[in-house]
Parts: structure tokens; C-alpha cells; sequence
């Protein structure tokens, strides 16, 4: 059980060292180790963004506008935080950004349906398994159902609270972190957090 | 869904956890209390109605918001990555282009005006300004005469020149100099551009002369070789000028230095494009632009590397050595740029369509 603590310390030990190479490179312009850095964390990213606006295209844009700040910055980065932290300070930053703009123009609110694109841009419920729909007609109509009401309560939270909460149960950071990414205190993101869960508590009661 | 089958939960939907233990639930469920905390909360919970609907409520409307999310797919994924490759594409093609040739963006200054128009009649005013201010200044400064027939045919005053000789142009006196201006004015009968050159010493010397001058060439070569004490900008424009006797072999291999050393990529770059124009480039050319397409961390400087390199294999000035060939090789395999990769692959084509890469 030692052996195995001590091995995993070891290992992320290791990471973080060959992180830190990997990031003296690409601050020294070395293209592909900046590539490699992208590589490591552009899943995360990319779930993150698609997940804040649901439409690929945008969560497209901002996975490019966020690697591209951060490629531009990077002779910034001093080694004070983690690099993951700093990464997502500059996604947040940048999603934020999309979504206040989109909050400001309402006819971008809603998914847009495109039958053309192999299903990329469909509404999320048209992508469950297709076994929930075929096997019940009727319950494909609540989960139809679901699906809105989750949309419209979700747009209901301010660009802030719908971070922290996505950041909070689906990116699995702790508060302080979070905090530290949106440049806030934590006691800011924990009132952002419960208003955001009383919101969607109330939204969804709505349809019960 | 599982929570409209969850009829504990319906019936009491919308339940607040009880006061006391309100914020700590809020904290469970975000799980953000320790073990002993969460314990204590469990026992609470199991005596308090109120928070256990709460728990389950809150459990529901995890469940159904993890309904609602979306895994981006693997061609979204791919798309991305392709995208911003491209885009750093670009964000290198631009970082390595001159500084003349982004002044030289047609539209720039046009736009500029447009967005600050108030900021542009500043601007404006202190441009005429100073075309109206500087000759004056300039002309009550002596200029360092190489020749007599330069300093007759020169505008300056003859009771401000201070009559230097060539030799006395030394490098102790440039020691002690520091380089505040150089510029160059087309001559009117289309022949060698006038250079001046501005110096700051005990007191302020002009050397002015063509391209050809002795002197001048002198000064400029001294910036050069001491890169280290002059600003980019003065760096820069002697590179700019000395390109018209990169044929000669001291110039040139200054040009190499520069071209290898200097701090500043733009530097290094103009250095890389007056070699380029050598008429009959030596070996000492091609290797600065093999080091340079190997070494030089700027995309840009590669960029002008291999550029200059195809142009000069296209002129039959490289031969298919098999060390170029191997640079070559290594460069379309390895080289972040995908223009580089795609360049280097087809050089080799060029000099020896043989090989394979």
C-alpha cells in the first residue's frame, strides 16, 4: 500500500518535471512541444466549451481562441501555479467572454437543429442511445421534454453561475480552484455555486 | 427519468434543507466537507426529513443534468486540432514577417485613421512638425567630409563641417560614438542612394556619402560588429544597406554573424534576405542558411531559410550534397511548419529526385 502511494507520488512527480520541460520548450518556440502540451489537455477543454454553449461550433471557437491566447501568453507563464490552472484561467476568461456575448443577442439562445452535419449540432437529447427512444415512444417525449426544460433552465443562470456549477460537478474542482481560475474569492464562488443550484432546482420544479 | 418515477422527491419537491445544516448540505452535495463533517451530516440527515428530500433532490437533478451532456466527438476533436494548427501556421507566418513589410500592409494606416481620428491629427501635427523642425537642427551639425568632392557637392554648411579625414574616421572615435539616425535618400540621377548617418559624440558628427563610400561602410560595418551596443532599429537599417555589398567578403560574413547572433529575429531575418540577394553566393551563405533552417527557433527566419535556399537550388547554386539532402530530410519529418515540411520535401525532389523522404 506504501509501495503503491510512493510509486504514484513518484509518478506525478515525473509528470510535473516533464511538464515543466515540456513548457521551457514551447516557451523557447518549439512548436511541437506546444502541440504536445494542447494534446494533454484539449479533451478537457474541448468537454468544458461544448458543454458551457451545446453548440460546436461555438465550443469550436472558443478551444481556438483559448490555445491561441495561450500560445501568444505563454512567455508570461512564471511557474507560479500549475499550468493546468493557468490554462483554465485563460478558457474560462475566454468562454465567459462567448457567453456574455451570446446572453446579449437573444436569437443565438437557442440550438440551432441541423440535419445536415451528421448529428454534430443536434439538440443533445437526438444523441442519447437510441434504445431509450425506440423502445418507448412516450418516453422519449419526457426525455424531449427534459431536454428543453434543462436548456432553458440552464440559459436562465448568469454566464458566472453556469461556469462554477460546470466547473463544480462535471470538471470536479474544488472551490478554491475554481476561485483561482475566475479570479474570485472562494466564498464568491460558493454563493455563485448555491444560487446556481437553487436556480436550477427551481426551473426544473417547474415541469414536474 | 428517474427522478419523475422518485415519488419520496415529487412530494416534497423544492425542499430547502433545514436551517441549521443548510449551508453545510450545500457544501455535501458540492463535496466540498471532510469525512468527519459529512458523517455528521449523515447522521442529521437520517432524523431530518427535510434534508433527506433535499439529498434527493439534489441527487435527481445531477442525474438529469449528466443526462443532458454531451461528449464532443472525435471528428469535433480532430477539426479542432487541425484548425488551431493552422492558425499557428499563420500566427508564425505573421510573427516572422518584417517590420517593413507589416507597415507596408495597405490598408493599415487607413484603418488606423479611421478608428483614431483624433489620435491621427496628433500624429499628423507632430509629423509636420518635425519635417519642418529637423533639417533645421540638422544643418548646424558638422558633417564628417570623406572626400573632397563629397563634402563640396554636400548642403552643410562649411563653417559647421569638421574636416575628418577617412582615417580619421577611427574606430576610436566610433568607440566613443553612439549611432542616432541613419537614413538614406534615392539620389535623383537613379544611381546609389545617399546615406547619412548621425553621431553622437563629444560632438555631433553626420557621415554622409553613397553606398559605395568607404566611410559610410565603415560606420555601418561598426554597428555590426559591436550589434550589442546599438538599438534594433539602427541594427536593422545597416543590415538594410549593407545588402548593396553583400558581395563583399567582409560585408558578407558579417551578414553571416548577424544572421546566426543577432537577439532580435527581425534583425536576423533582414540579414538572411541581403544574403539571399548575393549575386554569387560563397559557401559561407549557404551554411548560414542551412544553420538558419535548422537552428533558428523563428519560424519566419526558417521560412526566409528555405525559401532562399529553393531559390538558389532553383539557380543552380546548391548542389545535392548528401548532408543538404539530409538536413533536408530531417527538416520535412521534423519541422513544426507545415510550409517547411512541404519546402524541404520538395527540395529534395529538386536536387535529387531519387531520394526518398
Amino acid at each position: 500500500m506504501g509501495m503503491s502511494v510512493a510509486l504514484e507520488r513518484d509518478a506525478r512527480q515525473v509528470k510535473v518535471s516533464d511538464e515543466h520541460a515540456l513548457l521551457r520548450d514551447a516557451q523557447g518556440g518549439n512548436r511541437l512541444a506546444f502541440e504536445e502540451l494542447v494534446r494533454r489537455y484539449d479533451r478537457e477543454v474541448l468537454r468544458l466549451a461544448t458543454n458551457l454553449v451545446r453548440r460546436p461550433e461555438d465550443a469550436r471557437d472558443i478551444y481556438q481562441e483559448s490555445f491561441l491566447r495561450v500560445y501568444r501568453n505563454l512567455h508570461r507563464f512564471r511557474f507560479e501555479c500549475s499550468f493546468y490552472t493557468w490554462l483554465y484561467r485563460i478558457v474560462t476568461n475566454v468562454a465567459l467572454d462567448h457567453l456574455r456575448r451570446r446572453s446579449s443577442r437573444r436569437e443565438d439562445q437557442a440550438p440551432v437543429p441541423d440535419d445536415h452535419d451528421g448529428g454534430a449540432t443536434r439538440d443533445f437529447f437526438d444523441q442519447q442511445p437510441e434504445t431509450r427512444a425506440a423502445s418507448n415512444p412516450e418516453r422519449k417525449l419526457l426525455g424531449d421534454e427534459l431536454g428543453r426544460h434543462i436548456q432553458s433552465a440552464l440559459e436562465r443562470l448568469s454566464p458566472r453561475e453556469r461556469m462554477v456549477f460546470e466547473m463544480k460537478h462535471y470538471q470536479g474542482l474544488k472551490l478554491r480552484a475554481i476561485g483561482d481560475m475566475l479570479g474570485t474569492s472562494e466564498e464568491t464562488v460558493k454563493n455563485s455555486l448555491f444560487r446556481a443550484t437553487r436556480k436550477l432546482r427551481a426551473s426544473l420544479d417547474e415541469m414536474r | 427519468m428517474e427522478w419523475e418515477s422518485n415519488s419520496e422527491s415529487r412530494r416534497m419537491q423544492g425542499a430547502e434543507p433545514c436551517a441549521e445544516f443548510s449551508e453545510r448540505m450545500y457544501l455535501l452535495v458540492s463535496d466540498e466537507v471532510d469525512v468527519e463533517a459529512r458523517a455528521a451530516i449523515d447522521i442529521h440527515a437520517r432524523r431530518c426529513a427535510a434534508c433527506t428530500a433535499f439529498l434527493d433532490e439534489f441527487q435527481n437533478l445531477k442525474d438529469a443534468m449528466s443526462a443532458s451532456r454531451i461528449e464532443p466527438n472525435a471528428d469535433l476533436l480532430a477539426n479542432c486540432r487541425t484548425s488551431l494548427s493552422d492558425a499557428l501556421d499563420e500566427e508564425e507566418a505573421r510573427k516572422g514577417r518584417s517590420l517593413w513589410a507589416r507597415w507596408l500592409d495597405w490598408d493599415m494606416p487607413l484603418r488606423w485613421v479611421a478608428m483614431h481620428p483624433a489620435a491621427a491629427t496628433i500624429v499628423l501635427l507632430c509629423v509636420g512638425f518635425s519635417i519642418g523642425a529637423v533639417p533645421r537642427m540638422w544643418r548646424g551639425r558638422a558633417p564628417v567630409s570623406p572626400s573632397p568632392s563629397e563634402t563640396s557637392s554636400s548642403n552643410v554648411p562649411t563653417e559647421a563641417a569638421m574636416p575628418v579625414s577617412t582615417a580619421a574616421l577611427s574606430d576610436q572615435i566610433l568607440g566613443g560614438a553612439d549611432v542616432t539616425g541613419i537614413s538614406s535618400v534615392d539620389s535623383n540621377d537613379g544611381g546609389s542612394p545617399q546615406v547619412e548617418v548621425q553621431l553622437k559624440s563629444q560632438r555631433p558628427l553626420l557621415v554622409q556619402g553613397d553606398l559605395a563610400n568607404d566611410n559610410v561602410k565603415r560606420v555601418l560595418m561598426y554597428v555590426l560588429q559591436n550589434n550589442q551596443r546599438f538599438d534594433p532599429d539602427v541594427r536593422m537599417e545597416s543590415v538594410d544597406l549593407l545588402r548593396a555589398r553583400s558581395s563583399d567578403n567582409d560585408v558578407c560574413q558579417e551578414l553571416c554573424k548577424i544572421a546566426r547572433t543577432d537577439r532580435n529575429p527581425a534583425v536576423r531575418l533582414k540579414a538572411l534576405e541581403a544574403l539571399s540577394t548575393t549575386k554569387d553566393p560563397r559557401e559561407s551563405v549557404r551554411q548560414t542558411l542551412m544553420d538558419a533552417l535548422v537552428d533558428d527557433t523563428n519560424p519566419g527566419i526558417r521560412i526566409e531559410a528555405i525559401n532562399s535556399l529553393r531559390e538558389m537550388a532553383a539557380n543552380g547554386q546548391v548542389s545535392a550534397d548528401p548532408h543538404i539532402v539530409e538536413i533536408l530530410r530531417e527538416r520535412a519529418q521534423k519541422d513544426p511548419s507545415t510550409y517547411i515540411r512541404l519546402q524541404s520535401a520538395a527540395m529534395i525532389q529538386d536536387l535529387a529526385p531519387q531520394e526518398k523522404y
